[in-house]
């Protein structure tokens, strides 16, 4: 049985703002679920979500959403929910006016954009809110007045652009759970964020952007796996770290240490299966009591800093 | 597709809320009331009859056309797509059912509405103050309100066209409308040849002289008929919407690249 398209596929996607290049050939593809878009600042990342919801039209390449292009697609489907990164909401406006309002522009009969107006504000808490005026709101509240319009009118996909940016951590706990479920109703999201390790909460499916290309995409761990030229950082936790360090300088395994902290060794090896599995063997003929033992590359922070190299 | 008849009306409607919205719409209302004020003040210090008329008239051509409508239109026509593009709020609208010819409509009709609920009333309020208060001689204001009511109403429409679509198009788009206003509209018409053609002002101040007898008004130097008068600013008004649709369907806009 042949795998589902995909849910966004780009090609060769260029955007170019004058001189600077936005998007510069990039090629990837986005599958169902949930998928982690990272990329530091300036990777262009907001350039993506801004030829995603029509805002920009591409220089060269393509690209389509469920095989239909993004340029001029307003009305038709499938409908897409944007949650954009900056602040800009109509401040004049309450939220219950403005989520509605949209509605409206959706098409939605006047009843039914009242009520989705109420559940989508309802999901994202800002419910007991809906009459104050957005200008007077947080940056957290107008965060969870961004994602509510886009979650009323229920898109299959959702384009969520550092969604937790402004939030506390209850409500960033309160936002992942609520995209969690999103995902598991059926609909598709790309979250982007360069808080890595809540896209590494959310989903281990990522695509890493830099300087406007893709660097990576699939599975955070395969990707950090297939990196083996590149060697691996682990961090051993020991009451005797000398000892240890003794028996490890001539390990085939190992091709650098060093002392970290009192009780901590830090060694390189570009074969971590094989070290991790010689490592108790080692502690064990020695009679080195080993208290934690801890990748420090198995996270995307360092897959992408390897990568961007 | 969605039917686009009751969201573009939604979207005139917060876009006529949005125009009045915190100090811009304060500025904004005191800006069109100012030609009611200075008159009702030229009254209030005794000057009536003839000489009050002669004053509204010419305050008429030399402040409310070339100023407070020229400026009026300008501050309620270029935010229409400058401030959802400086924003960045431009998504919220681009993400919805409704196309983009829709969108611009939409931003037009409600820009439209603002400015005719902005200054028509004053209009109105002015020569009510004079023609009331001011004790003008029999038959000097016949024709004066339908005149200008109208001149007004298709000077909104034809410049509430020209500075949507600088709004949409340029970042520097208040510097290059002040020039159009200051320069073009107030400068070109007072040339010879040719030239008074090509400013909307020209025929905005064409029309009173179908309709007024007497006075500054009347006596507007113009060659037009009454028709060429007021389809000239539809006609403007028309191809830059057109215009304006086609650029929003044909080129992104954003405030900055990330």
């Amino acid at each position: 049985m042949s795998a589902p398209p995909p849910v966004i596929e780009a090609r060769n996607a260029t955007k170019r703002y004058g001189e600077v290049l936005g998007l510069n050939g990039f090629t990837a593809s986005f599958g169902r679920g949930i998928t982690g878009l990272v990329g530091p600042n300036g990777a262009g990342k907001s350039t993506l979500f801004r030829v995603l919801t029509g805002q920009l039209r591409l220089d060269a390449g393509q690209i389509a959403i469920l095989g239909r292009d993004t340029w001029n697609a307003q009305g038709r489907d499938p409908r897409v929910g944007f949650c954009p990164d900056h602040p800009g909401l109509y401040d004049w406006m309450t939220p219950e006016n403005f989520v509605r309002s949209l509605l409206v522009l959706d098409g939605f009969p006047e009843a039914e954009a009242r009520d989705r107006t109420r559940k989508a504000l309802d999901t994202v808490e800002m419910w007991p809110y809906r009459d104050r005026k957005i200008r007077t709101f947080s940056k957290g509240m107008r965060q969870r007045v961004k994602v509510a319009q886009a979650i009323a009118h229920d898109p299959p996909l959702l384009l969520l652009d550092e969604p937790l940016n402004g939030m506390d951590p209850v409500g960033r706990a309160a936002l992942l759970t609520l995209f969690a479920r999103l995902a598991r109703e059926g609909r598709h999201l790309v979250v982007s964020s360069h808080v890595l390790h809540e896209v590494e909460r959310l989903t281990p499916e990522i695509v890493m952007i830099s300087n406007g290309r893709a660097l990576a995409q699939g599975d955070v761990h395969r990707i950090r796996d297939l990196l083996d030229q590149f060697p691996h950082t682990i961090e051993i936790e020991t009451t005797t770290p000398r000892e240890l360090a003794r028996r490890l300088a001539d390990h085939p395994d190992v091709t650098s240490l060093r002392f970290s902290g009192t009780n901590g060794l830090t060694i390189q090896t570009s074969r971590p299966d094989d070290f991790y599995q010689g490592l108790p063997e080692v502690a064990l003929q020695e009679g080195i009591q080993i208290l934690g033992v801890r990748s420090l590359d198995d996270n995307l922070e360092a897959v992408f800093r390897l990568l961007a190299r | 597709m969605v039917r686009p008849l009751r969201p573009t009306i939604e979207l005139a409607r917060i876009t006529m809320q949005g125009s009045f919205a915190g100090v811009r719409g304060i500025g904004l209302v005191i800006g069109a009331y100012l030609p009611t004020v200075v008159l009702a003040g030229v009254v209030a210090g005794g000057t009536s009859g003839a000489e009050l008329v002669g004053m509204y008239e010419n305050l008429t051509l030399l402040l409310f056309f070339p100023l407070v409508l020229l400026l009026l239109t300008l501050l309620l026509g270029i935010p229409l797509f400058r401030d959802e593009i400086d924003r960045e709020s431009l998504s919220y609208l681009l993400t919805r059912g409704l196309g983009k010819p829709f969108l611009v409509l939409g931003k037009y009709l409600g820009y439209l509405g603002a400015a005719l609920v902005l200054l028509l009333p004053p209009v109105a309020l002015t020569f009510g103050v004079v023609s009331v208060w001011g004790n003008p001689p029999a038959g000097s204001l016949d024709g004066v309100l339908p005149a200008l009511l109208a001149a007004t109403t298709l000077g909104a429409v034809a410049y509430g066209a020209f500075f949507l679509v600088l709004g949409m198009v340029s970042r520097n788009a208040l510097l290059y409308g002040l020039l159009y206003a200051f320069v073009w509209e107030y400068l070109i018409g007072g040339l010879s040849g040719i030239a008074p053609d090509l400013s909307v002002m020209h025929y905005l101040l064409s029309i009173p002289t179908f309709w007024v007898s007497t006075g500054p008004l009347a006596t507007y130097a113009t060659k037009l008929s009454l028709a060429q008068a007021a389809a000239a600013p539809c006609i403007f008004a028309v191809a830059l919407l057109i215009l304006a649709i086609l650029a929003f369907r044909e080129r992104g806009f954003v405030a900055s690249p990330d």
